[in-house]
């Protein structure tokens, strides 16, 4: 426990990458129950992502006052301080991931979808890559993995746009096709975090 | 009002100050020539005088022949008078010190209690004390009682009560100038009072304590009064112990000047400007040291 | 029970007629740093001297209260055995300048006797210069005097004279307050390497709440010669219970 208080700044900048790894570490698991409920929409992963919400939000609050009471601490000043500043706003962008990624299970498994169209399952795929290049980005302070991060989003942006002009086409819209639409405009959403977080690894590392 | 106005009114305001503080700087330069012109009539007049004695049997032959005063052609030197003037300041410096030491580190260190004050106080006093009335104190004691004849040993022991008290005084500040941190730093390594003294603050003060007994030893070069009851003044050999009756720079000046011959005034010069080198070397040496101190 | 490494009981100081301690008790677990943090001429340094007996040296002083170290009334024993065990560095950076930088760490132990050859005198010198972080910049000229050391190299060498003596309490008054934030860095660092890696207990008096949170487990907050609050730094740092904690963290105080 003393080993906390009594911490070099190193040492309490590590301590907040970590927390961010294990928020990390969460939305991926999270993305992955998505895929596999894309895949099996039988799969009742509502608990399990609920939890992960959860524990994701909590995580976020501990890095955030942490992150502050670091500044207090130390001071932080030119990149140090933008760097911790990226820290709570990727912090920040992991929860909403993982609270989309709770949306899209939510939607399925209300709508009891039985089967799911290719293209909604792609842009997930899609999108979980997007966050996993992005934070290794962040994390590794690699700006060149950060860059084509923004094609992938306006790739999923289209599917999601294609989506809604398709069912403004028609009068009654299918329920299979609703669906896919919100759980696309969800996994638009993801991708637009994902995004965000490459943008903080451009600014920071430039 | 413009910038430009206020700027011109404010530089009249101090034209007018620069016209009153060079006038008051004027004041000042005159009232200090009138202050030291004294200083510098006696550097001058001992020094054309001096110059001129000594120079009638050269420097070295002035200051190690013994005086011959019927002989106005070759009146000879001072020799013997420097070596006791020598001896004496050599004897009052290491008696004086050996007091004035603990004395100073005394009333220093230990400067909140009474006995530390009365310590101090009555060096104070004994700083004001005739000089002529020690000399008779010491003769009365030494010369008279003890001895039985005018002996060097009485005269250092005279010059060191005289001397005693600016040592003490001297010591005592530099010890006191020392900052209070430093003296926290050596006991907070658990060293005790003594160890703190001699190893770490009579050594830093080691320079305020020299120019102490360089005061000392210039006063001890230079005084008169207590030596005229206790040397006697023995001007033609150096003296055979310190027993022995013997002759001081200062006390050959005071003999001699008033000798009807000129030929001992002559000496008397010689010897006043000797002295007057020495004592002032020893103060510029002091002055050396004393800007040196730092910390 | 537990044995702490310092226990401040109800400690009253006063100075000539100045209360100057009203009665300040805390405890310093072994291997922590506790800091005392208020605004100045509260009474932190007075304590720091309380416990190492150095407001001996003040003849006006008055002490009552009952301070401990390791279960050892400190005013049952001899002043110098107290301070040889518990290290002090000072607000003002204070190495004796007549001395060498070596001698300056040396001295201690030589006059305690700790160590019995040279070699062993050479080592503690290193490791003491070591762990004040100041032997790399010093170690090419050990034998010349402290003089011309920088500021907070001074202090650094300062701190080293006491770690010469392998103290198992080390009182901090300030030791920052006179330098610039670079040396302050070291010497903070160094402080926490001192704790970890030697078991030192430490008591920091401070009046930066930012210094205190990045280097103590505990936090003391005193206000005029009372202490207002106390507890694990985070807890007083973050949540302060006391209206003036909380103003002097906000630096109002």
């Amino acid at each position: 426990m003393k080993e906390d208080y009594v911490a070099s700044r190193e040492e309490d900048l590590i301590h907040l990458e970590s927390m961010l790894q294990r928020l990390f570490k969460i939305t991926i698991e999270s993305l992955e129950i998505v895929e596999e409920t894309l895949k099996n929409p039988s799969l009742a992963a509502e608990n399990d992502l609920s939890a992960n919400a959860m524990l994701a939000e909590h995580l976020k609050d501990t890095i955030h006052s942490e992150a502050l009471f670091f500044i207090a601490k130390w001071h932080p000043l030119g990149r140090l301080l933008l760097y911790v500043e990226s820290i709570i706003k990727v912090s920040y962008d992991l929860f909403r991931i993982v609270k989309y990624a709770y949306e899209i299970v939510l939607t399925i498994n209300m709508t009891s979808l039985s089967n799911i169209d290719e293209h909604v399952l792609l842009a997930a795929e899609h999108a979980k890559e997007m966050v996993i290049r992005s934070f290794e980005a962040f994390l590794k302070r690699v700006k060149e993995k950060a860059k084509g991060i923004e094609e992938l989003d306006a790739k999923v942006d289209r599917e999601y746009r294609s989506c809604l002009s398709r069912i403004a086409s028609m009068d009654k819209v299918p329920k299979k096709d609703a669906a896919s639409c919100i759980i696309l405009r969800q996994i638009e959403r993801i991708a637009d975090h994902a995004t965000y977080i490459a943008r903080q690894t451009l600014r920071l590392f430039e | 009002m413009s910038n430009s106005q206020i700027l011109i009114q404010q530089d009249k305001v101090y034209r007018k100050r620069r016209i009153i503080n060079y006038i008051g700087l004027t004041v000042i330069v005159a009232l200090f020539i009138t202050a030291f012109l004294p200083l510098f009539h006696i550097v001058y007049v001992t020094t054309i005088n001096g110059v001129k004695a000594v120079s009638k049997v050269g420097l070295l032959e002035f200051l190690t022949a013994p005086p011959n005063p019927v002989d106005p052609q070759n009146p000879g030197g001072i020799g013997p008078a420097l070596v006791g003037t020598l001896i004496l300041v050599v004897l009052t410096t290491v008696f004086a010190v050996l007091l004035a030491l603990p004395a100073g580190v005394f009333i220093a260190e230990f400067r909140y209690s009474g006995m530390s004050r009365l310590t101090l106080l009555l060096a104070l006093i004994l700083m004001e004390f005739p000089t002529v009335l020690i000399g008779l104190t010491v003769y009365a004691i030494f010369v008279e009682r003890l001895i039985g004849r005018y002996n060097m040993l009485a005269g250092a022991i005279a010059l060191t009560i005289v001397v005693l008290p600016y040592m003490i005084v001297q010591i005592s500040e530099a010890l006191r100038h020392i900052p209070y941190n430093l003296r926290e730093a050596a006991f907070s390594i658990g060293l005790t009072r003594f160890k703190t003294i001699y190893r770490i603050l009579v050594p830093v003060a080691r320079r305020g304590i020299l120019v102490g007994v360089l005061i000392g030893l210039a006063k001890a070069a230079g005084e008169t009064a207590p030596l005229l009851f206790t040397i006697g003044g023995a001007y033609k050999m150096v003296p055979e112990s310190l027993l022995e009756e013997g002759g001081a720079v200062p006390l050959l000046i005071y003999h001699y000047i008033q000798q009807p011959s000129e030929a001992y005034h002559v000496l008397a010069w010689g010897a006043a400007f000797i002295l007057m080198l020495v004592v002032m070397g020893v103060m510029l040496i002091s002055r050396a040291v004393v800007k040196e101190v730092k910390l | 029970m537990v044995e702490y490494a310092v226990e401040v009981n109800d400690l009253h100081v006063w100075l000539g007629e100045r209360h100057i301690l009203q009665g300040v008790t805390f405890r310093c677990p072994e291997r922590t740093v506790t800091a005392i943090m208020g605004p100045s001429g509260t009474g932190k340094s007075t304590v720091l001297r309380a416990i190492n007996r150095l407001l001996d040296l003040n003849p006006e002083a008055k002490v009552r209260g009952r301070v401990k170290i390791f279960g050892v009334d400190v005013y049952s024993v001899e002043p110098y055995v107290v301070r040889r065990h518990v290290g002090m560095v000072f607000q003002e950076p204070n190495p004796f300048p007549h001395i060498s930088i070596y001698d300056n760490v040396a001295l201690g132990p030589k006059l305690h006797g700790i160590v019995r050859s040279k070699k062993e005198l050479d080592e503690l010198v290193k490791w003491a210069l070591e762990k004040a972080m100041l032997w790399d910049e010093v170690k090419n000229r050990l034998y010349d005097l402290p003089t011309k050391l920088s500021g907070g190299q001074k202090q650094r060498l300062s701190l080293a004279r006491a770690l010469a003596l392998k103290p198992r309490i080390l009182l901090l008054d300030e030791p920052t307050a006179n330098i610039d934030p670079v040396n302050a860095m070291k010497i903070e660092e160094a402080i926490k390497s001192i704790v970890r890696e030697e078991g030192i207990t430490v008591i920091l008096v401070t009046h930066m709440p930012a210094q205190a949170v990045r280097i103590s487990d505990f936090l003391v907050f005193m206000y005029k010669g009372k202490v207002v609050e106390q507890g694990p730094t985070r807890d007083v740092a973050l949540h302060p219970r006391s209206e003036l904690t909380e103003r002097f963290m906000r630096g109002e105080l």
